[in-house]
């Protein structure tokens, strides 16, 4: 399909889908003003680029990692080293489209970022080849939303890190579209970590779907922006292929978010994992959706869901929502969820051995998330998400590079076996 | 230092548990609290410490010559009380040792040597015979009641506070562990000179400690107090002879 076909198509879908009409949006009155934001992205950029590119640069500098893609409203930089990313304007991206997996009839969303993307960003891991990638998005007072396509050959790894930031303080946009296909035994790491301003709606669309014996690992951390949606979908459609949502969602002030994600068991002998870890703090507010599907075809398959959440301060609102739906008997499969508020006995006990409240607290709160954190292969930017956490639980800010240290990090190092999760359930006591 | 408690009444919700306690205990001295189930032993103990659910409604805790009884749980720690809990909480992630060595840095308000942490955590940890060590383990999660009850030694150990309060150190105890509990704390007291306040129902522990002041303590008074010759008393004659009739 044409590139002008396929986005006037987008901005029909979006137009006659219906707005959200959950409880988030019917409770606390959230609105995304997606159609003015549309009607900005279409107007040309203001951004100064060499303000721009040097604030990229000190970022990169404060994370201390390399950057190979930074790309903002109306400009991008792509390091010359980078051999397998490509950044197409979305009419040069024809091909790439005509094979997506999504498709904008099914979310308001998506029909958005396909009717407003001007970018695609390709990565294509050839057959038996390693590569890792650090991207950053910078949204700015013009909206960005830019597709991202990743294909992850045949015997082929990556890795690779998205860190989305802001650096305006006007109301805007920076919406993410995800396609991730992954290929017989291939293997891959991805790392998202919106930390954009107060001022900054997040969008977010993950698809990723999995061949024969694929790893696919995907680590969400929702920490910046006032108002962030994400919808994240992985089908593990080979056999044996594994694959892991990991989610660690930390709000503060009046920040709102919508996460769901859904993991399909559609193969046999597949494995599915969805965690999720929600600290919220002030008045913000969190509806955790967790799916998983077992399909009938998925005989022998694994599949669990564990929702988390503490509360640190009572104005602060969690619906965590885990769900099944199993419609073959011979797996294993296990969903749950707990929040509570943040532990007294635990604080007062921290405090007796000389911890201030504040410390106490962060204590907490850094072992809670310790699990989520412990997934993360590539141990910088565990450093990164530890400052990150460790930052907004001590300010209760967020949106600017956090002082990367080991401090944060002294307690970040636990990763699950995701062989024991099922040990000592009550459903599998036997295993 | 010298921590005096006086007339102390203390209350959960409205109810009221400690009904005018006084006490007083300097550093190197040694005093045991007996009493029946619901005494308020523990709620004494947790008042000194400065639990935020508890209310102190009249009276005073004093230590260094001022009125902590307005002042947090951390700052009474660093003044130099130490409170071993009867049921230690389990805290998910946070590294046992960490946790140790940033506790360590808040008492000592300065760095600390970490090989020399390490050096004597790996000693205490061979004394208490934690037979599965505790580097790499989360703060009490998954250990044992015993391993609980050393594990708080070991804390003491370490931050070698002025006074503690062992709100019942030989709960759960197997006969052996009981021992290496009593004669670890018996030593870090006598090396550090930390005055001590033991809280226990039973005197077998106290068979291996020399406890100089024992105080009776009966529906949140203290009844009787004396030398060791009041645990012989109770040996022999059980609490009901120290409860008003």
């Amino acid at each position: 399909m044409e590139y002008k076909a396929f986005a006037s198509q987008a901005l029909e879908q979006f137009k006659s889908l219906p707005d959200e009409g959950d409880e988030l949006y019917k409770r606390y009155f959230v609105a995304m003003p997606l159609v003015e934001m549309g009607e900005s992205i279409s107007k040309p950029s203001v951004e100064n680029e060499d303000r721009l590119r040097e604030a990229a640069n000190r970022t990169a500098e404060e994370l201390r990692k390399k950057f190979d893609v930074v790309v903002w409203s109306g400009g991008a930089f792509v390091s010359e080293s980078c051999k397998v990313a490509r950044l197409l304007e979305m009419s040069d991206a024809e091909e790439a489209l005509g094979s997506r997996m999504t498709s904008s009839r099914e979310d308001k969303i998506a029909a958005f970022l396909d009717a407003y993307s001007s970018k695609v960003l390709l990565i294509d891991i050839p057959r038996e080849t390693d590569a890792s990638l650090n991207l950053m998005f910078i949204n700015t007072s013009t909206p960005l939303p830019i597709e991202v396509m990743v294909n992850v050959g045949e015997n082929s790894s990556l890795r690779m890190l998205e860190y989305c930031t802001s650096h305006s303080n006007q109301k805007s946009l920076l919406g993410t579209m995800h396609e991730l296909k992954m290929a017989k035994y291939s293997k891959a790491e991805i790392n998202i970590i919106h930390n954009e301003s107060k001022d900054t709606n997040v969008i977010c669309w993950t698809k990723a779907r999995g061949e024969e014996h694929s790893e696919t690992k995907i680590n969400f951390v929702y920490n910046g922006g006032s108002f962030t949606r994400s919808r994240n979908k992985v089908d593990i459609a080979g056999y044996d292929a594994r694959a892991e949502i990991n989610e660690l969602i930390v709000g503060a002030g009046d920040q709102k978010m919508d996460i769901s994600s859904n993991v399909i068991n559609s193969a046999q002998s597949s494995n599915a994992t969805l965690e999720s870890k929600a600290v919220l703090m002030d008045r913000s507010v969190c509806i955790l959706k967790g799916y998983a599907l077992i399909d009938e075809n998925a005989a022998e398959s694994r599949s669990y869901v564990n929702e988390r959440g503490i509360i640190l301060d009572k104005a602060a609102h969690i619906d965590s929502i885990p769900s099944m739906s199993i419609r073959n008997s011979n797996v294993k499969a296990t969903h749950s969820s707990a929040t509570a508020p943040i532990d007294e006995e635990s604080i007062f006990y921290l405090m007796s051995r000389g911890a201030s409240e504040l410390e106490a607290k962060r204590m907490i709160v850094n072992g809670f998330i310790t699990g989520i954190i412990g997934k993360i292969g590539d141990v910088l930017v565990r450093e990164i998400v530890a400052s990150i956490v460790n930052e907004k639980v001590t300010t209760r800010n967020f949106g600017f590079v956090p002082k990367v240290t080991t401090e944060s990090m002294w307690l970040a190092g636990i990763a699950h076996a995701s062989s024991s999760i099922f040990k000592g359930h009550y459903k599998y006591r036997g295993e | 230092m010298e921590l005096e408690i006086k007339d102390l009444h203390v209350n959960i919700d409205e109810k009221e548990i400690v009904r005018g306690v006084s006490l007083r205990v300097k550093s190197g001295e040694f005093h045991v609290i007996m009493g029946p189930n619901g005494s308020g032993k523990s709620t004494l103990a947790k008042a000194i410490m400065g639990h935020p659910k508890l209310k102190v409604t009249s009276g005073q805790i004093i230590a260094e010559g001022q009125d902590i009884s307005g002042l947090s749980a951390d700052k009474r720690a660093k003044l130099g009380l130490f409170l071993q809990f009867q049921n230690p909480i389990e805290i998910e992630g946070v590294g046992f040792v960490n946790f140790l060595h940033t506790a360590k840095r808040s008492i000592v308000q300065g760095d600390v040597d970490v090989n020399q942490f390490m050096g004597e955590i790996n000693a205490l940890t061979n004394n208490l015979k934690i037979t599965n060590g505790i580097v790499g383990r989360s703060l009490n999660q998954g250990f044992s009641g015993g391993e609980k009850k050393k594990a708080e030694v070991l804390q003491l150990a370490i931050l070698k506070p002025k006074i503690a309060i062992l709100d019942e150190p030989d709960s759960g105890l197997d006969i052996d562990a009981i021992k290496v509990v009593a004669e670890n704390i018996n030593e870090i007291a006598h090396k550090h000179e930390t005055g001590l306040v033991v809280i226990t129902h039973y005197n077998r522990i106290l068979s291996y400690m020399k406890p100089q002041f024992v105080h009776v303590m009966v529906s949140g008074k203290i009844v009787a107090e004396g030398g060791t010759e009041l645990i012989g008393k109770l040996e022999k004659e059980g609490y009901d002879s120290f409860i008003p009739k």
